[in-house]
């Protein structure tokens, strides 16, 4: 079978995790603006809608920079990526089991120590969130642990 | 210097009851929490949820099911590749579990549909998709992984 060649995009392994940092605090803050204030507010819900477009701009880069071995059909990966990619999954299963039992153990603790949550009607932004999360964690691990190829290769 | 894990004789049809009885169990034991009155209700409730969570624990301890689960330095390459592997299938029912979930959220808030809002509901949500997080992995290896001599 002819594998399809994934379109690339090279950059080093620091300027990758900033990506991952600067995807996620998008994020982050996309999600908190609609909890704290709410999304009547114009102003919020246009800060909200441009921090998604940025995450989704930068998601997207971080994927082609990793030849996209997270959404990448199999066999179009060679064995190297291939275990790259499973050892994303398995690292990107750890993080999101963290995360959901962080976000499930506040939900269930705030009533009862009085801690801060957000209305109902704007808990979906935190819903939100945890989807995007779960979307994009395989792609950011392996955007975050990939060695830079072409400099070993000139170590070499 | 690394170790293996000895893996026990754990039968995959044992395996597989186990998992059914983990994630049946916790379902059954809330229809039978929502539909049955006091006192029967206990009469199905204690020796379901005893089940479910005996299994459970049984999916948490992988080591016990001799299963190929654990860290890098317990197993052998096979394992790891196929951990790894039963990793990535976890993680692309989990995370569709979630976007699914979140989707439905903000549908159903819209729409009127159901939503968990009582106690009862919240809790068995929360602990619901909480356990399958967490055993989600070992159970399909346990459902998978094939018995030794095969």
């Amino acid at each position: 079978m002819t594998r399809t060649a994934l379109p690339t995009l090279t950059l080093l392994r620091s300027p990758r995790r900033a990506l991952v940092i600067t995807q996620y605090a998008l994020l982050l803050t996309g999600s908190a603006l609609v909890l704290v204030f709410g999304y009547g507010n114009l102003t919020v819900l246009l800060l909200f809608i441009l921090s998604a477009l940025l995450s989704a701009v930068t998601h997207t880069t971080l994927a082609l920079s990793v030849q996209n071995i997270a959404q990448a059909r199999v066999e179009t990966l060679d064995e190297r990526q291939r275990i790259a990619r499973d050892r994303a999954f398995a690292a990107a299963l750890r993080g999101l089991t963290v995360c959901l039992s962080a976000a499930w153990g506040y939900a269930l603790l705030a009533p009862l120590l009085g801690w801060w949550l957000p209305p109902a009607e704007r808990a979906w932004a935190a819903l939100w969130g945890l989807a995007m999360l779960a979307y994009s964690l395989p792609t950011s691990v392996a955007a975050w642990t990939e060695a830079d190829l072409d400099r070993e290769r000139s170590l070499a | 210097m690394t170790t293996r894990v000895s893996l026990p004789p754990v039968a995959r049809r044992t395996r597989r009851v186990l998992v059914l009885t983990a994630y049946l169990g916790y379902a059954a034991m809330l229809l039978a929490w929502t539909l049955l009155e006091q006192p029967v209700r206990w009469l199905f409730v204690l020796p379901l949820g005893l089940a479910a969570i005996l299994a459970m624990g049984m999916l948490l301890m992988p080591q016990l099911l001799g299963v190929s689960e654990g860290a890098d330095e317990q197993l052998d390459e096979r394992q790891i590749a196929l951990r790894n592997r039963t990793y990535l299938n976890a993680y692309r029912v989990l995370g569709a579990l979630v976007v699914l979930s979140a989707l439905y959220y903000m549908l159903a808030q819209g729409g009127g549909w159901w939503l968990p809002r009582s106690d009862l509901e919240t809790q068995a949500f929360f602990w619901g998709s909480w356990l399958i997080a967490l055993t989600l992995p070992t159970a399909i290896t346990a459902w998978t992984e094939p018995d030794l001599r095969e």
